[in-house]
């Protein structure tokens, strides 16, 4: 056992930290700059180029060979800077493109960030979607996306249009893309074959994978504002006095601290559970960390505005933005209430093994 | 990252499984009958040891194992999957201040003896002036020819009753700074001038107590470390005290929350357990996180070879965990424990309030991630 960053994985956080440093924005003027979707494109590149799209695609197919600790890190890091790119909405679809065997052509010209493809989450978030139900749907995280991936009624995958030009829905969130997918678009795209349906066990596996990479995700975020405040307080002045030496400013800090490094604790393993363990166990793991980190990233994001004081509730500071990441990301497959509904009932109906 | 055990893991644990299948001992003695647990808790601890289970991370030489600290995670989460009781308490953090600060002839005659259970120890640092304010502590030690006289008074020393010895901190040097003038003694608490007051506690236990030192002659050669070396060592203790693997509460939450899921699903609290079953939940994420949280830490040890400043976060999240549980547990019981018809989860709340003060409180905690890991300024 040792639960510690490999000498690789670090190479890989330090990897997508300073890409995400260089992306990320500064302030949120940054993301309403009217350059900005030119930029969205060129940090995509970058992204597709450092090979971090594909990371979790097998090396057969073109991909990176790497394990959901891998792209944890990846979406860590991504998150902590608010980096504007859809890696979660390519990483989950490139997912289930080839947990389904799709051709291999698809899988290639999606892992280089050629072709932009994401999945589409039913009307409440709370799962992938079905083409029984595309009512309201959503494709999510799918800036740029032409199609969003959903299931057909025996668990094939079906690509369904995204009409990105009618503009994505005006949310909580500056830095994901949603997009309601339109009526009359039942029918696929010429995407390219799919592969098979996608059994049960398979279903399962990607949820935890996805559940864990937005535990990941708001962990990053939580660490990125957490970061912001700390510094902050260690610069205000108030009663002649760095506002950071007050116990109370203090006291808030160290209890955000403690929240998010048990809310990383908690995503380390449902990431690694993706691979290592069974599905039913992996899920566990991840509702466990999506559930922690979903209440805890509140409250962080929450404490740094608190620190930031009115500034905090300005378009000219970043706390905000980190705090509509946190709750979109909580809402994604369900906040706090709903996985720990499912912990009891996997807990307590079974008898309770521990 | 890698959870998987490592051959030489897997090895130990699959033995530790075999041991606990044949060696967990009948029904523990009920809360209140300190004597009679007292004495359980000591055969617990000594078929423990016996069995090899104890002293895993200690020096082979100290009559430990020599094992990583990882060894410490696997040995909580089969106790507690075992429904075991609790391995002994505090033969984990005075066993570390006397490793790495005592002599090898101190280390010779003191850690055989507290490892097998065979001598109990106490732990005399809290003063009634001197709590989370631990530097200002009054009790004096004077050196007189080849002896030390000491006197003075702790308070919460814990197991004080039944304790053969004593590590004591009190200060050696009047003129030093606070800080710098504190030395650790080991004291015989059979020593003419010891004598202890047992507490009263809010759950009528009696397991802290009062000690008092009346002119206490305590040999020279018993000083550990060097003079003026106490408050590195206290600090060490209580590094180690504030793990919760090092404690054993993980192996304890577990097997508690265990009983709560069994007896829920047997309908022991309804059909219909509406916001109990998410309840449940909760307790079961908090404490899975903080036994995840302890594996990552007990990595991090590995690399670091002690444990730093960020400890103080796992005693805060063992803190909500074992706080949150209690309360829970309490609220199960329903009015059971207010009319006195089931006390024990009421007591095991009220023990829970303690967690959040004792080892160093929340506040300490909070004050020492802000500075030391934050690096936020001190006022």
């Amino acid at each position: 056992m040792d639960v510690s960053l490999t000498p690789e994985q670090e190479m890989l956080r330090e990897t997508a930290a300073s890409l995400a440093q260089r992306i990320g924005p500064a302030t949120p003027h940054d993301l309403d700059d009217p350059a900005a979707s030119e930029a969205a494109a060129k940090h995509w590149s970058m992204l597709a180029d450092a090979g971090l799209l594909g990371l979790g695609v097998p090396m057969a197919a073109g991909g990176g060979g790497a394990s959901a600790v891998e792209m944890m890190i990846v979406a860590e890091a991504l998150a902590r800077r608010l980096a504007v790119v859809p890696y979660l909405g390519v990483a989950l679809a490139l997912d289930l493109l080839v947990a389904a065997g799709a051709d291999g052509d698809v899988v290639a010209s999606v892992a280089t960030g050629e072709r932009r493809v994401t999945v589409a989450l039913d009307a409440g978030l709370r799962d992938l979607a079905t083409v029984g139900a595309l009512d309201g749907a959503v494709a999510w995280d799918g800036a740029g996306a032409e199609a969003a991936l959903v299931l057909d009624a025996d668990g094939t995958l079906v690509a369904v249009p995204v009409d990105g030009d009618g503009g994505g829905l005006d949310g909580a969130d500056l830095t994901r893309s949603l997009v309601r997918l339109g009526g009359g678009h039942e029918r696929a795209t010429e995407l390219g074959a799919l592969g098979r349906p996608l059994d049960a066990g398979a279903l399962v596996r990607w949820r935890a994978l996805a559940l864990s990479l937005l535990a990941a995700d708001i962990v990053g975020a939580m660490d990125g504002t957490l970061t912001a405040a700390v510094d902050y307080s260690k610069e205000r002045v108030q009663f002649d006095t760095r506002i950071g030496a007050f116990q109370a400013v203090q006291h808030l800090c160290a209890d955000a601290y403690v929240l998010l490094e048990g809310s990383r604790s908690a995503t380390w393993y449902a990431a690694w559970a993706v691979d290592a363990e069974a599905p039913e166990q992996a899920l566990l793991a991840a509702r466990t960390a999506k559930a922690f980190a979903s209440q805890s990233g509140v409250t962080v994001a929450e404490t740094s505005i608190q620190v930031h004081g009115g500034v905090a509730i300005t378009w000219e500071y970043m706390p905000h933005v980190f705090l509509r990441r946190i709750l979109s990301d909580r809402a994604a497959l369900g906040p706090e209430s709903r996985q720990l509904q499912a912990i009891a009932e996997h807990r307590i109906a079974r008898g309770a093994a521990a | 990252v890698n959870y998987h055990d490592s051959p030489e893991e897997a090895e130990f644990r699959a033995a530790l499984r075999r041991w606990l299948a044949e060696s967990i001992p009948g029904s523990e003695p009920p809360e209140g009958d300190e004597e009679a647990r007292a004495t359980f808790l000591n055969a617990w601890h000594r078929q423990l040891h016996a069995g090899g289970w104890l002293g895993l991370t200690w020096p082979v030489e100290a009559g430990g194992r020599g094992l990583s600290p990882i060894y410490e995670g696997i040995f909580n989460e089969e106790l507690g999957a075992a429904n075991a009781p609790s391995p002994p308490g505090n033969i984990g953090f005075l066993g570390k201040a006397i490793i790495g600060f005592g002599s090898p002839e101190q280390q010779q005659r003191y850690l055989p003896t507290l490892l097998k259970g065979e001598e109990r120890w106490c732990q005399g640092f809290s003063e009634p002036g001197a709590g989370s304010d631990l530097g200002s502590l009054r009790t004096r030690a004077d050196l007189d020819g080849d002896h030390y006289v000491v006197n003075g008074q702790k308070v919460w020393t814990s197991f004080a009753k039944w304790a053969d010895w004593c590590l004591l901190l009190a200060r050696t040097d009047q003129e030093a700074p606070k800080h710098k003038g504190i030395s650790a003694l080991v004291l015989r608490m059979d020593s003419p001038g010891v004598s202890v007051r047992p507490i009263h506690q809010i759950d009528h236990s009696n397991d802290l107590a009062e000690v008092f030192f009346d002119d206490v002659e305590v040999p020279a050669d018993q000083l550990i470390g060097a003079p003026g070396q106490g408050w590195s060592i206290a600090m060490r203790t209580l590094a180690y005290e504030r793990g919760p693997a090092d404690i054993g509460f993980i192996a304890r939450a577990r097997r508690r929350l265990h009983q709560l899921e069994t007896e829920a699903g047997r309908g022991a609290f309804g059909d219909d357990l509406g916001d109990t079953a998410v309840r449940l939940a909760q307790c079961y994420v908090y404490i899975e996180m903080l036994r995840l949280h302890v594996l990552r830490s007990l990595s991090q040890r590995v690399a670091q070879g002690e444990p730093g400043p960020e400890g103080s976060a796992d005693k805060l999240l063992w803190t909500l965990a074992e706080q949150e549980l209690s309360r829970l547990a309490l609220d199960l019981a329903g009015v059971a424990p207010i009319l006195g018809d089931d006390l024990a989860p009421l007591h095991e709340y009220f023990q829970s309030r303690a967690v959040s003060i004792y080892g160093g409180s929340a506040q300490i905690q909070r004050s020492i991630i802000a500075q030391r890991v934050l690096g936020m300024p001190r006022s």
